[in-house]
Parts: C-alpha cells; structure tokens; sequence
C-alpha cells in the first residue's frame, strides 16, 4: 500500500506534468511549430475512446461475462474499415461548414435546425453525465485502493473534478472561437494514451508472466475450471448488439466526434489512423482476460472492476499499482476534459446562444459574455458528473458506460440518414431522435435508476400501469439480454420514425440546399444562381464585419474580413457582386463556426428576415384586385391599394423612406413590417440603406419565398435608383430591378410600384397599371444596358480594332444616327475627359441624360447598328456569341437581335409551335401583340397564356362565344380593318397569323396573297413586326415561292 | 478489365465490401465456428481467431496507407 499522500502528489503532479505538456504544445503553435499536427498524434487522441471504462470496466466485465468486453472495440475497430468512406466524410462536411459539435453537425444538415441542435445537446448532457461520473468513481476508487481508504470520497472526487475543470478551461476554452483547434488539449491527451498503454500492457505482462507462468497457463486453468470455463463462450446476441452500439459511439460521442472530426488537421492523417486505432485497442485489450481471469484465480478481494491496481496491491508490487493508477487517471482524464469541453460548447451553441442573441446580444461586450457562458458551462457539465457520482450507486462500470453508448447511439440513424439520404427530413429527423430517446430512457435508464434504487422494482417486475407487456426489460414480451433488447427497440423505432417522418413531412427547400451539399459534399459547387449573384457591394462589407464582430470582436472581425478579401484578391472598394456573395458565405461559416449553425440562422434572420403577417382582415370585400404574379405601377393610389389588399388576407410588406410611424398611422395597419430605407440607423424598427441594395433584394426574397400570398409596396423606386446610379456601376442597379421583376414573375406575389408619372416611360391611363420589362420602363435604366452591351462588345476586340470602333460608333452618336429618333449628346472621344483616363479605350462614352430611354426595340436597334460598326472593323465579330450570356443575364432572347421593326416575317414549320411560342416569349416580355389563329381562343390562354382581347379567331362558326372576338376568314376586309387599328394604336405592336391554309382554302389563293401585301405595307409604314406561320406542305411550289417573295425568313 | 489492388483500395465500395465481411467474421455464426475445445498453439481457438481476424483488419489497413502514399 502507498502512503496517502504520495498517490494524491502523484496524481497532482501528473496532472501537473499534462498542463506542461499542453502549455508546451500551445506554445509550439504559437511560433508555428506545431507538434500536434501529426498522423500519430491525431490517431492516439482518437484512443481517448479507451477511458477509464476500458481500464476498470472491461476487466470487471471479463471477469463476469468473459470475452463479452470485446465487441465494445471491436466496433471501432471495424468502422475504422470505412475510416475512409465514411469519417473523411464527416470531416469534409464539418470543415466545408465549419460545423465543431456533434449537434451542429446534424441540426446543419437539417436546416439549421435550433430543434435538433437543442435535442442532440440535452440528450448529450444527460448521457455524458453518468460517463463523467465513471472517471471520477474510477480515479477516486482506484487512489482508496492503493492508498487505503484515507481521505473521503466525498471530498477527493471534488477535488479532482476542480482541477480537470481549471485544465478544461485553460487549454479547451481558451478563445471563444471553437475553430482554433485545441493543439494543448490534444497533446495532453495524446499523452495519456500512450501512458495509459504503457500502463495497462506493463500490469499485464507483470500479472500474466509474473505471478503466472504466462498467459496460456491462466487461460488454461479458466477452461478447465467448472466455475469459470463458460468465460469463453460468448453470448452472441449481446456480441452483435454491443458491437453495433460501439460502433456507433465512437462516431457520435462528442468528444470522439471532437477529436476525430473537428481536431483533424488533414484527412490524410486518417489514413494513419486506419490501422493505429484498431492497433491500439488490440494492444490495451490484449491483457484484459489476462488480468480478469488472474483476479478470479487469485481470488482478489474487492470488485472485479478494480483488478487492474488491485492484484498488484495485493501482490506487495506498490509501485507497479501506482502506475496503474497514472494509467487509470490518465483514461479517466482525456475523457473528462474533451466530453467538458465538446459538450460545454453544444450548450453555449445550441441552448442557449439563440436566448443570448435575442435578449441580450445587442450592445453587450458579446465575446466576453459568451467566453464566461462556455467556461460555467464546462464546470456545470463536470458539476452534473460529480454530482451523479455521489448520489447514484452503479451497477458496473461497464454498465454506466453502456447506458451512455446506447443513448449516442439514437444520434446514428439521423446523422447517417443525413449525410447519404437527401429525403431525410428535419421532421424524420426529430421524429427518430425523439422516439429513441425515450424508448432508452424506458429500456435502458429507469432500469439502471432502479437497480439504485430511485425508483421502485415494481416498474420492472409488472410493466407500465402494470401491463406487463410494457416491463422495461421485456416490451412486447421480447426477451433478450437488457442492452439487446434496449438497442434493439431504440434504434429499431428512431430508424422506423425517422425514414417514415421523412417520406411523410418533405424537406423544405433550404433543407433540399443543404442536404445536396452535404450528402454531395465531394461534387464541385454550382455556381451561385443567377438570382443571387445580382448584388452590389456599397456598404455590405462593413455590415458583415459589423454583424461578425458582435460574435468574435473589432479586432478579429477585421482581421477575417481583411484576410478574405485578399484571398478573394479584392478590396472594400473594388469587391464585385460575386466576390461579395462568397464573402458573405465564408463569414457566415465563420459565425457558425463561433456560434453553432442554429443560432448563426437566427442572427442571419433577424439580420435580413421579415416574416409575413396578416392584418386583421375588414369585413368589407376588397375594392382592388391585383393579380399575383404581376407588377403594378399606381402613382397616386399605390398606399390606398397596399392597404386594401393587406386588410382583405394578404401578408404586405412595405418599404419607403418615409417614417414607419406615420405611414402606420395615416393608413391604419399595424402588423405589417415596414423597411425604412435610410441611412440613418433608428431605434426599434427595421431599416435598410438605400444604397445597400443586395440587403434589400434578400430582404425581399426571404420574405416573398416565406409567404404564400403576399404583396409589396415599394415607394420611390426612381429615388432609389437615383440615389444608386451616381454610387455604383449602373449594371448593378440594372441587375437589382431584374431581380426584382423576375422574383415577381415566379412567386406569388404581387409588387406595387410607386414612382413619379414621368419616370415611366409608358402611358399610365389607369389608377392601377400593370406593366413589364422594368428595364424598358424606368428612367434611364435602357440606356445603361445599352452601354453594358456596347462595352460587352467592344471588350471583345482586340486592342487594335477597339479604337476604331469606338470612335466609328461616338460618331455614329453625334449625329443621331445611333438612337434613332432620340437625342443623345454623345461626346467625341477627343473632348471627353476620359480621353485622360488610363482605361480609355475599353469602352463607349455615352453620356446618359436622366431624361433618356429607349424601348425595348429602339434598344435593338441601336445594338445592332453598333455591331454593324464593329464588324466593319472586324469582320469575323459575331454579336450573339459576344452578348448571348449577357441576354440570358436580362431575359433577352437571342432571336431578338435579327427582329427588325417594318418586317414581315415568315416562321416555317408543319405545326404553328414555335411561331405561337415565339409570340408568347415576346408578349410575356412585354411587347403588344395581336394573335389571329384557327385555334380556338380557349386553347391559346390555356397553352401559351395569352390574354383574351389580343386573340381574333378565323372560324366561320355562328355559334361563338361573345367573349371572344372572331372573324369569317373570307371578310378580308374586316380583318385589315382589326390589324389597321390595332397598328394604329399600339406603340411597337407585333402581329401573329397562324391559319394561312384555312384563309386559302375558305377563300383563294390570290385574295390571301393581296391580304398578305397590303398588311407587309402597313406593318413598314408603322415600324410593326408581322409573323405568319407557314405550312410549307399546304402549298405547291410557285405558290410558295410568291408568298415568301413578300416575307423575311425566320429561323427559330 | 481488372483493377490493380491499389486502384481496388481506393474505391469506397472496395472499404464497405471489407467492413460488412469484417462485421460477419467478428459475429455470429462464423464466430460459433471457433468456439469449442479445439486449441490452437496452446490457446482456445475463438482467442486465436478473433485475434487473427482483428491482425488482418489492422494489416489491410496498414498496407492501404503505405500503397496511397507511395
């Protein structure tokens, strides 16, 4: 036996000599030196699965239940096997996410579930609770043993339990920032493995070849002994369970998930850890039948659980029983301080993050306050542990042990799920953890609590309400060994529930986002839709490192922002649209990274997110109605409008630069969100910079793709562009009112556009008028996407022809000859001052009054008139491979750039699809067109959607419907007269005639060949566009050859 | 066409294919096959097996490391 005093100063000063070894290792890191970084220090940290359990536990269980310890390792041994499948995985996802707990992990992949993250994080609490209460029992045990029962319990688990806490602190908790990976804490632990093998492998060589003639004879004396030969005979139903369960644990634990996914300092070292793991747990394995069976033989006293430092003590061999018991408190240590660490995080993150957000964040020194939260948490998780071990009795070690396992486990099937099942919902996912959980809790936990005699037998021996189909250890009369049968309905329900919820609740689109590029985390990204990439960058730098600097501080804000700048190669100033989105995406993994998933959606949220609403509906029916889907123009009712349609059941939205509080008290609505667009920040209500434009379109996004049925008033648009077109590159603004019009066209939603009467550039007979193209529309705005398309081109040549062009195309401008019928004061290149600017020659100079626009052909034709320029210059410039991407950037089509105003057009094919398509395309951009078709009016609104009174329908028919307005396809006259006044009072009017064979055949050849040559006349003189669809099968050859003399071919 | 044995290790099916094998050897009923009073070198036969087993697991993956790295 050894003197008291020596073991406690034996454990202090070991605990002593892991601090050097961790501050050692931290200091290293600091001059760049790290000695942590290595595949075998990665692999030994990942044996911080062998604890205290593994020391004690399995030697206690060998000496009841024989080679039954075994599967608890050859679990991890086996999933070790697809280390490289399947744990590369989860370190790619965490390090591509900057997901560092397990709870993060799994809420991540679900949406960024707060649910979920708050349920893996309880339920971890409460596992590792009994775990910690393990190691603290089995250090305290260990040092009664070989130092004789001399100081209370009581007093020297509290004791131990404060001085892991002060080490947890100091070397896992150091910085808020949970990124910075713990290189102390893992080389302390590192440490203890090799200690603890060394220890463990040295007691038994000195029990199995010492006091035994070696480890055949013990094996020998155990099967030939009538009371312990069934030692070898393992119980395989408990084998295969246990198995399972282990495998699961060493993926899930939150301390091995710490060590192994978030310490991982490069996949490749996993390689290593491949064989070294399995290595290990042979190796610290090897002796324990050796030392149970010894104990047994030796007829130890004491529990078997303690034969590893008891036989030595017995034996006379103190110093050997004082390595043991280094070994001992150096397993139970490394479990302590990770679990302390891993778990304190998940509470910070996942519990308690969001409530510190919402009520105390703003204003708060936050980083100071969350690095307290992390520390009292860490001392309340070791609290927890101690606590549990004086209260509750243990059955075994072991069985603590499995108790924990078992509940890790209900982890597996949504973790699992998750990275190799995109169906997998977060509804299945809470569903599976939700009914595991409990189903453990029934089978595992309450007969542990009564075996300690918290609770009464009774539950056991007569079931639930006494149905004794519900006993705990027997549901459903299933009678199994208690963790089979635990593990087996646990897991068994959480599976069942978790697919089943998931096939029933489908993901909802974020999830679908992340469950792609989780469960395809090794596919090459998309790049960002096109939709998202329309953002500019004044002011969003600041706002990034303002919000991030909230979570981490000034300092390190700027720092991250700086360092991904210039990864990106940019700077505050120069920052692109694209460049500002991936910034904005490495910072919000930043905060994740500091703040867990969950709450960092939550900052993001009430950073951007306006959640719709519904005013209290007026009994009244409304007095307008706006159609989804559409854009409206109201200059002088646009607020009476708003506040009709938001009091008759649809979720507004509002956004002016006008104060919140009057608009609310003027127009009588108080639930609907307003957004104030100011640059000034005001108290208490949500307010967007006006020049912060991609703040303000993902504002509107998120709400739009929130609500089902909503409507947007947005006042002062043309104040809006404005104010941004003398700030940023006009293509921005250009590509912001895009966004917009093209969220309106594919949500349900309805935008009401306030702005001044002569800001648009189109008659607004009506109080409400719906209208398209915004671009063609508003002010200026045409005029920039001409000179964003004649830049596109010119930056196409090379450095000789440019020169040439522009000059060819700025004289084209001075004399009027590029916009037709508009004055434009070009400037020559010679008196323009950005003759002086060094980037001279890389673009037209175009002076844009704010009175200037043009229509969408007007804008065509001058794209075309400066690619004629340009191919003079260059005649191999192809102008629809230079601006195709351009045009599908806006919602141009290709064929638009060979549409010339004047001219009749002939589309050949059999069936009229692409002529009826074409004409759709242009009527849904906004041109004005007239359909005269054989259809049936009903079947061209149903098919291409177009709008009842542009539709004349050839049909000899009396019996028609009053709706729709027809024509006898002989009365030639009557329909000149139809196309002449629709010519006359349409600006940029096109024409569609499908049904050329019918007019032929109810008339003749020659009556429709003059029709055709009269209406090509009137469409040139009105500058229209004439489309006639052609069967070139109906017709014989001379035929065919007149009526095309009269029209331009077109190819679709 | 035949892979190379290193070609094979690098394939994630080749690691599922192993880790499910593995998990028969390691259960029943290949593991009842080694129970018994049959003795190798000394030793019960479920020692000896379990161990054999546990040794090739290790050395497969050892022999995946040094193929990948070279």
């Amino acid at each position: 036996m050894i003197a008291p005093h020596i073991a406690l100063a034996t454990m202090v000063l070991y605990l002593l000599l892991l601090f050097g070894i961790a501050l050692y290792a931290y200091r290293q890191r600091q001059a760049g030196r790290s000695i942590v970084s290595n595949p075998y220090v990665y692999a030994l940290s990942i044996c911080l699965y062998a604890t205290a359990w593994a020391f004690y536990g399995s030697v206690g269980k060998a000496a009841s239940t024989g080679l039954s310890f075994l599967p608890i390792y050859l679990g991890p041994s086996l999933i070790m096997l697809l280390g490289w499948p399947l744990i590369r995985k989860m370190i790619r996802i965490s390090k591509e996410y900057r997901l560092t707990t397990i709870s993060d992990f799994i809420s991540f992949r679900y949406g960024r579930s707060y649910a979920i993250g708050a349920l893996v994080t309880i339920a971890s609490l409460i596992t590792i609770t009994p775990y910690v209460a393990l190691q603290l029992i089995a250090i305290t045990d260990s040092l009664n043993i070989i130092s004789g029962e001399y100081y209370p319990i009581g007093s020297m688990r509290l004791v131990v339990t404060i001085l892991l806490g002060v080490f947890a602190i100091v070397f896992g908790a150091r910085y808020l920032d949970p990124l910075e990976r713990h290189e102390g804490l893992i080389a302390a632990v590192a440490f203890g493995s090799v200690v603890k093998l060394v220890a463990f492998l040295a007691a038994g060589i000195y029990i199995a070849y010492g006091i035994f003639g070696g480890y055949g004879v013990i094996v020998d004396e155990i099967a030939t002994s009538p009371d312990y030969s069934h030692l070898l005979q393992p119980d395989y139903v408990s084998w295969f369970s246990l198995t399972l369960i282990s495998l699961f644990a060493i993926l899930f634990l939150p301390r091995q998930f710490h060590v192994m996914v978030v310490e991982n300092s490069d996949e490749n070292h996993l390689k290593k850890a491949m064989w070294l793991v399995p290595l290990y747990m042979l190796l610290i394995n090897l002796f324990v039948p050796a030392v149970a069976w010894a104990g047994l033989l030796l007829d130890t006293p004491g529990s078997a659980d303690m034969f590893m430092v008891s036989i030595p003590v017995d034996q006379g061999n103190d110093l050997l029983a004082l390595l043991v018991f280094i070994g001992g408190v150096s397993a139970a240590a490394a479990m302590v301080l990770v679990s302390a660490v891993a778990v304190g995080t998940m509470m910070l993150n996942d519990l308690e993050m969001s409530h510190i957000i919402r009520r105390i964040g703003k204003g708060r020194d936050l980083p100071s306050l969350l690095l307290t939260m992390r520390w009292l948490n860490i001392l309340l998780v070791l609290a927890l542990g101690y606590l549990y071990s004086l209260l509750v009795e243990y059955h075994s070690l072991v069985d603590i042990g499995l108790i924990s396992f078992l509940a890790v486990s209900q982890i597996a099937p949504a973790a699992l799920g998750g990275m190799y099942w995109k169906k997998g919902s977060r509804h299945g996912a809470i569903a599976g953890l939700v009914s595991g959980f409990l189903i453990w809790g029934y089978t595992a936990l309450i007969p542990s609590l009564v075996w300690s005699g918290l609770i009464s037998e009774r539950l056991l021996t007569e079931g639930l309400l006494g149905i004794g189909f519900l006993r705990p250890t027997s549901l459903f009369g299933l009678h199994l060994d208690m963790w089979t049968h635990a593990a087996f309905w646990s897991i068994f329900v959480n599976c069942l529930f978790y697919v089943l919820f998931s096939l029933i609740y489908r993901p909802s689109q974020e999830e679908m986002a992340l469950s792609e590029s989780v469960v395809d985390i090794y596919e090459a990204r998309p790049e960002l839709a096109l939709s998202e990439r329309r953002m500019i960058r004044v002011g969003t730098v600041d706002e990034l490192e303002t919000t991030l600097a909230r979570y981490i501080g000034e300092e390190k804000a700027k720092r991250e922002v700086d360092s991904n700048l210039a990864e990106l190669g940019t700077t505050r100033e120069r920052i692109d649209a694209k460049q500002l989105m991936i910034l904005r995406e490495v910072l919000e993994k930043r905060l994740t990274g500091t703040v867990g998933t969950s709450a960092t959606r939550i900052i993001v949220e009430e950073e951007i997110s306006v959640k719709p609403v519904v005013e209290v509906v007026r009994g009244t029916k409304a007095m307008y109605t706006l159609n989804p889907s559409r854009i409206y123009v109201i200059p002088e009712k646009a607020y009476e409008v708003f506040t009709d349609q938001i009091t008759h059941g649809i979720e507004g939205l509002c956004i002016a630069s006008s104060d919140p509080d009057e608009i609310r008290s003027r127009w009588q609505f108080t639930e609907t969100p307003i957004i104030r667009l100011s640059h000034d920040r005001g108290r208490g209500e949500m307010y967007i910079a006006p020049t912060n434009l991609p703040l303000l379109f993902i504002t509107i996004k998120s709400f739009v793709e929130k609500s089902t049925n909503s409507i947007i008033l947005l006042d002062n648009l043309d104040d809006l562009i404005e104010e941004n077109v003398s700030v940023v590159p006009p293509s921005e603004v250009l590509d912001f009112v895009y966004a917009l019009e093209s969220l309106a066209r594919e949500n349900r939603t309805r935008f009401v556009l306030k702005v001044r009467p002569e800001y648009v550039h189109e008659k607004l007979p009506l109080e409400i008028n719906e209208v398209r193209q915004l671009i063609f529309l508003l002010g200026p705005l045409s005029c920039y996407l001409f000179k964003d398309f004649a830049d596109a081109m010119i930056a196409s040549l090379d450095e000789s022809c440019r020169r040439e062009a522009i000059r060819d195309i700025e004289v084209l401008m001075e004399t009027d000859r590029l916009f037709e019928g508009i004055k434009c004061a070009g400037r020559s290149a010679e008196m323009s001052p950005e003759a002086c600017d060094p980037d001279m020659g890389k673009s037209v100079v175009v002076k844009i009054e704010p009175h200037l626009s043009l229509s969408r052909w007007e804008f065509f034709m001058a794209i075309r008139s400066v690619a004629r320029e340009i191919k003079k210059v260059d005649p191999k410039f192809d102008p629809k491979s230079v601006l195709g991407p351009l045009m599908a950037k806006y919602g141009l089509k290709l064929y638009e750039l060979d549409l010339i105003p004047g001219t009749t057009y002939v589309i050949e094919e059999e069936k009229p699809q692409k002529s009826l398509e074409l004409f759709s395309d242009l009527t849904r951009l906004g041109a004005v067109g007239l359909c005269i078709s054989r259809y049936h009016p009903d079947k061209l609104i149903e098919r291409y959607n177009f709008h009842p009174e542009r539709v004349i329908w050839l049909t000899q028919s009396t019996a028609y419907e009053a709706k729709y307005r027809c024509v006898d396809p002989t009365n030639f006259p009557r329909l000149s007269s139809i196309t002449s006044d629709f010519l006359t009072n349409t600006k940029e009017p096109l024409i569609l005639l499908e049904g050329l064979g019918y007019l032929i055949t109810q008339s003749n050849y020659e009556s429709v060949l003059r029709f055709i040559q009269s209406q090509r006349d009137e469409i040139s003189m009105r500058k229209a566009m004439l489309f006639i669809h052609l069967d070139p099968l109906a017709l014989d050859t001379k035929e065919l050859h007149r009526l095309k003399s009269e029209m331009e071919p077109l190819e679709l | 066409m035949t892979v190379s044995i290193k070609d094979l290790m690098e394939q994630d099916d080749f690691w599922i294919l192993l880790f499910v094998l593995g998990s028969f050897l390691l259960n029943w009923p290949l593991l009842s096959l080694a129970t018994g009073e049959s003795r190798v070198f000394g030793y019960p036969l479920i020692l000896v097996y379990i161990l054999v087993v546990w040794l090739i697991i290790i050395l497969w993956v050892y022999l995946f490391e040094r193929w990948t790295l070279d």
